[in-house]
């Protein structure tokens, strides 16, 4: 364990992976402003970090994240002000462009924001029983964090507008039939379990050629 | 005061800036004073 000043988030560096806990119990780790912030902050540590080569996001308390914080929305002065902010703490971006591998553990509810920011990951895994989905269209709005195109990279274009059109929530199975999901474990602690073996697999490979295959699977999508 | 990682710390000094990766009970000194935080630009809501 080293010591953080992260208020939302759980960090621990195992070994040569990263394990970054969304942290938030109150709103079932929704994604609040301050742990996007947490997480740009955790990001540059693993980027910076010799001994780090791969990360895994879980969910604290065994829930992955019920999406963004929505209680915060809807403060933002201008449209102006509002594209400036997003794009300076664009943590979903951050996490797609890590030049390291991530796996993402998912448990009970992956939606939202939450599915999105796993979507940024390049593995996941869930627990059976989790719910995921984009729900966002249900709430008068669209999901900002990626997952439009995301959700079309990962599971193709006719699964992602049935998906993100509906805004309806989908098991584990299913999300792994559509490919989504990777793979699926017993229970959250499996999940996580599974979570950092791959991860552990994954940072036997060479950081440099891993860093160029992702910056090379970004641009053929 | 201890260094936590992800934090950044500046040397108001001579501007040297260092990213903390692993967090500990000192405290970074640079120009023979401890470093201050960098704190994160307040932005308003993306949303």
């Amino acid at each position: 364990m080293t010591s953080h000043g992260f208020a939302c988030l759980e960090f621990e560096h195992r070994d040569a992976i990263a394990l970054i806990g969304l942290r938030e119990p109150a709103t079932r780790n929704a994604i609040s402003e301050a742990m996007r912030d947490e997480l740009l902050e955790a990001c540059a540590v693993v980027e910076a970090h010799p001994d780090m080569r791969a990360v895994v996001l879980y969910g604290a308390g065994d829930v992955f994240s019920s999406g963004a914080n929505l209680r915060e929305f809807g403060r933002a002065t201008s449209v102006v002000e509002a594209r400036r902010a997003r794009g300076a703490r664009n943590a979903y971006r951050r996490v797609l462009m890590l030049p390291l591998p991530t796996v993402a553990a998912m448990a009970t509810v992956a939606v939202g924001g939450g599915l999105e920011l796993a979507l940024c990951c390049d593995v996941r895994v869930a627990a059976v029983g989790t719910r995921l989905g984009l729900p966002e269209v249900r709430r008068g709005f669209i999901p900002g964090g990626g997952g439009t195109q995301l959700v079309a990279r990962r599971a193709g274009v006719r699964p992602a507008d049935r998906l993100v059109l509906e805004g309806a929530l989908i098991g584990a199975e299913e999300a792994r039939r559509l490919g989504l999901v990777h793979e699926i474990c017993p229970s959250p602690e499996a999940a996580l379990a599974r979570a950092v073996e791959l991860a552990n697999d994954l940072a036997e490979a060479d950081p440099a050629a891993v860093a160029h295959v992702k910056r090379v699977l970004l641009a053929a999508s | 005061m201890s260094n936590l990682l992800g934090k950044r710390y500046k040397c108001e000094q001579c501007e040297t800036e260092v990213l903390c990766l692993s967090g500990g009970a000192g405290t970074f000194e640079c120009c023979d004073a401890p470093l201050t935080v960098v704190e994160t630009e307040p932005l308003p809501s993306a949303d």
